[in-house]
């Protein structure tokens, strides 16, 4: 009897756990919101207006679109700009109708963001009419805000993503102006978009998704890890034989896009500001899709894409020269195999 | 010493349109034609053909013509050398001593050594281009690569956040 007791006991302390972990009891935990709030809009349903804004030599810039949660779909914008995605597949529509972006698993871990960041949680104003809880990044090095996360209390569902400057002032935010729905009951997933290039001519079905690599092209780096805290968690060639490197802090994705060759610039995009990449010539951008440097060195250019400052692109920048510099690059390597025979290295 | 008039050749008339023949056979071809109306036909009827001739559009060699021509050559640069007007005029140089023209022009072509030393700077000049990577430049497609930045970042992080710059306008300009 008095084994059955302690059994039961067992049973009721399993229990009392299992309760204290669902998700939303760990409120207090910011690490824990955060990582409610990256599957939060899956699991709920939801509907309302989003805003983005970001700042651009000094000009504040906005544009908004409507987002939808059904059924673990979420559809964002609207007639011919629009995007949406399920599970581990994703969409994009444009005016020539619906292409598919992605159709595969992602592998690879993302660090946890309290092995880089000081987090905090705490209580912030209501954002569109929603109750909300705020987690804060801070560098602990500088002890300066980098990051706001807005939460909402219910949901856990990110209501408002705030980046900082090394001033701690906000240069890009994106996040809801107005919620209709968001929780409660849930409608069925709609249909998945019928894509235009999901077939060949000849019939063979499309692969949208770069190819997941091993073994890069020769010239190609890709250091597992960057200092500043970031790990490599993808590596791609793309069709265009462009090869993609996703980075992650745990709060901060980064892609990196290296080509072989030279740095064409009369073919980038007006605007940009000119950066300074460790001595290398490389010039910046801000739009709504992000933060965008863009620089060559040996022989290979560079493209870094992320939500980060720019300035903090080029602290990134700069420390992936310094890790691919430690293994020889596509012109030494090609130097020495020319080179070698003759005794010339 | 001077000639009778030769019979007159068509190469020798056409390197002198082209302006290859040497200042003895120049002073030579013009001291006949000054004194010949067969001479000046003949070098109307050179020239109207080479100017006909270089009037012709390009077109490209059928591939079996370069296998011929590979297969061929060399047979031809070892046989002997023909002067198809069977006259390798002998004229007078200014001392009055005989110039053989056929084969002050043979002494101009390369010989086999050059040709050689040619062959083989020309075969490193294509292992080069071939061979070693050329400076090439690239452009990055930005846009294009900010939206996959987008739909990779959507996979891990929140989605809604990083697909909403999919869905508005904001992009570079051109």
């Amino acid at each position: 009897m008095r084994r059955l007791a302690r059994v039961g006991l067992v049973v009721a302390l399993v229990a009392v756990g299992g309760i204290v972990a669902l998700p939303g009891a760990h409120a207090d935990d910011a690490e824990a919101v955060l990582e409610r709030a990256r599957n939060a809009t899956v699991r709920e349903d939801f509907s309302g207006v989003v805003q983005i804004e970001w700042r651009n030599d000094g000009e504040w810039y906005t544009a908004k679109a409507p987002v939808t949660g059904t059924g673990g779909t979420v559809q964002v914008g609207e007639g011919t700009r629009k995007a949406e995605g399920r599970d581990d597949e994703r969409w994009i529509a444009g005016v020539s109708g619906w292409q598919a972006g992605w159709d595969e698993p992602v592998r690879g871990d993302v660090p946890s963001p309290s092995a880089h960041w000081d987090l905090t949680l705490g209580k912030a104003d209501p954002i569109a009419g929603r109750t909300t809880v705020v987690v804060t990044a801070t560098d602990p090095d500088t002890g300066i805000e980098r990051l706001k996360v807005y939460c909402d209390k219910d949901t856990g569902v990110m209501l408002r993503r705030e980046v900082l400057d090394r001033n701690g002032r906000v240069v890009r935010a994106v996040g809801f102006v107005d919620v209709k729905k968001l929780g409660g009951s849930r409608a069925a997933a709609p249909a998945d978009p019928v894509t235009k290039q999901s077939r060949s001519k000849s019939g063979e079905k499309v692969d949208p998704t770069p190819d997941k690599v091993t073994d890069l092209p020769d010239g190609f780096d890709a250091p597992a890890k960057v200092p500043g805290g970031y790990v490599l968690a993808g590596r791609y060639l793309r069709d265009d034989d462009i090869v993609q490197l996703y980075y992650s802090d745990g709060l901060f994705g980064i892609s990196v896009f290296q080509q072989a060759g030279d740095l064409d610039w009369n073919g980038l995009p007006k605007g940009g500001n000119g950066v300074d990449v460790d001595g290398a010539d490389g010039r910046g951008y801000a739009v709504a899709g992000g933060t965008v440097l863009v620089w060559d060195r040996d022989g290979v250019t560079r493209t870094v894409v992320s939500d980060a400052t720019v300035a903090d692109l080029r602290g990134f920048a700069q420390a992936f020269d310094d890790r691919a510099d430690e293994s020889p690059g596509v012109v030494e390597r090609i130097t020495d195999f020319v080179l070698g025979p003759f005794g010339w290295r | 010493m001077n000639r009778e008039p030769t019979k007159p050749d068509e190469d020798v008339l056409s390197a002198y349109l082209d302006g290859e023949c040497t200042a003895v056979e120049t002073a030579w071809v013009e001291e006949q034609l000054a004194a010949s109306p067969e001479m000046r036909a003949v070098l109307d009827d050179v020239r109207a053909a080479r100017d006909a001739v270089r009037a012709l559009p390009l077109r490209d060699a059928p591939p079996e013509f370069w296998e011929h021509l590979l297969a061929t050559g060399p047979e031809r640069a070892d046989g002997p050398v023909e002067d198809p007007a069977g006259a390798p005029a002998l004229v007078a140089a200014g001392d009055g001593a005989p110039v053989d023209l056929a084969a002050a022009r043979r002494r101009r072509r390369p010989s086999r050594w050059v040709a050689a030393v040619a062959g083989v700077a020309a075969a490193l000049v294509i292992g080069a281009v071939v061979f070693v990577p050329q400076e090439q430049s690239v452009t990055p497609p930005v846009a294009a690569l900010t939206d996959a930045h987008a739909v990779r970042s959507s996979l891990q992080d929140d989605a809604v956040s990083a697909l909403v710059p999919l869905a508005v306008r904001g992009g570079f300009g051109r």
